[in-house]
C-alpha cells in the first residue's frame, strides 16, 4: 500500500473559506475525527468522499488530492 | 420524542470492520486453543463439541465465502502444491503430538514402539487428509478465479 502524506491542500482550502475542521466535517457528513485523519494522512478516503470534499470546498480533485507532478491536462472539474 | 438515527462515516465503518476482524480471529484462535488444550488434558469429544462446532461453522463460512469471491488468503503463501504440503505439516504434527501426549500423560501408558508408530501413522493420516482437502480447495479456487477473471466487461 502506498503511504499517504499530510494533506495540507485541504487545510489551505478550508482557510480560504474560513472553515473550521468541524464545519467542513459537518458539511461533508463525516466526523471531525475522520476529517482530521484525512488531513493528517492517516486515512485514505474513498473517491466518493473526495468528491464531496471537493464540492464543498469548490476545488477540483487534482487541486485537493492530485500528485504534485501531475500534468494540468488531467484535471477533473466538478 | 423522535429517535435520531445513529450513523457512522466511512472511516469509522472501516475501523469497525478492523475491530470486528480482530475480535473474530481472537475468538477463532481462542476456541482452537481451547480444543487443543482440552484434547491434551484428556477431554472426550462431548466436552469439546461446543468449541468444535464454533470452529467448524466459522471455518466452513470462511472457506465458502473466500472461495466464492476468488480469494485464497491475505498475503500468505501462494496457492501451490508445495505451500499446501508445507502447511499440512502443522495440523499433522499437532495431531500426532496430541495423541502421543494423551497416551503418555492421560492414559499413563509407557512409550513403546507401537505407541510411537500409532502416533506417527495418525499424523500421516492427518497430513494426507489435510493436504487432500487443501488441494481440492485449491482446484476449486483456481476454477472460480478463472471464471471471475473471464467475465465479460459491460461494454464488451
Amino acid at each position: 500500500m502506498i503511504p499517504i502524506g499530510r494533506n495540507l491542500k485541504i487545510k489551505a482550502a478550508r482557510a480560504e473559506r474560513d472553515m473550521t475542521q468541524k464545519a467542513l466535517a459537518e458539511a461533508v457528513g463525516v466526523s471531525r475525527q475522520t476529517m482530521n485523519a484525512i488531513e493528517q494522512g492517516d486515512y485514505n478516503p474513498t473517491i466518493r468522499l473526495c468528491r464531496t470534499i471537493c464540492k464543498v470546498l469548490g476545488k477540483t480533485l487534482d487541486e485537493l488530492f492530485g500528485e504534485e507532478e501531475e500534468h494540468e491536462g488531467s484535471k477533473v472539474q466538478y | 420524542m423522535k429517535d435520531q438515527k445513529y450513523n457512522i462515516d466511512e472511516m469509522q465503518e472501516r475501523r469497525l470492520f478492523q475491530i470486528e476482524e480482530i475480535g473474530f480471529w481472537l475468538t477463532f484462535w481462542a476456541s482452537g486453543a481451547a480444543v487443543v488444550i482440552q484434547a491434551v488434558l484428556g477431554a472426550d469429544l462431548k466436552q469439546i463439541a461446543g468449541e468444535g462446532i464454533v470452529l467448524l461453522v466459522s471455518s466452513a463460512y470462511l472457506v465458502f465465502a473466500t472461495l466464492r469471491n476468488g480469494i485464497w488468503n491475505k498475503g500468505g503463501p501462494a496457492p501451490t502444491f508445495r505451500a499446501n504440503a508445507l502447511v499440512s505439516l502443522i495440523p499433522a504434527v499437532m495431531c500426532g503430538a496430541i495423541l502421543l501426549i494423551r497416551v503418555l500423560a492421560v492414559l499413563k501408558r509407557p512409550l513403546t514402539l507401537g505407541v510411537a508408530v500409532t502416533a506417527l501413522a495418525f499424523a500421516g493420516v492427518c497430513y494426507l487428509g489435510c493436504l487432500g482437502l487443501l488441494e481440492i480447495l485449491r482446484a476449486v479456487y483456481r476454477k472460480r478465479r478463472a471464471k471471475l477473471d473471464d467475465e465479460e466487461d459491460e461494454t464488451a
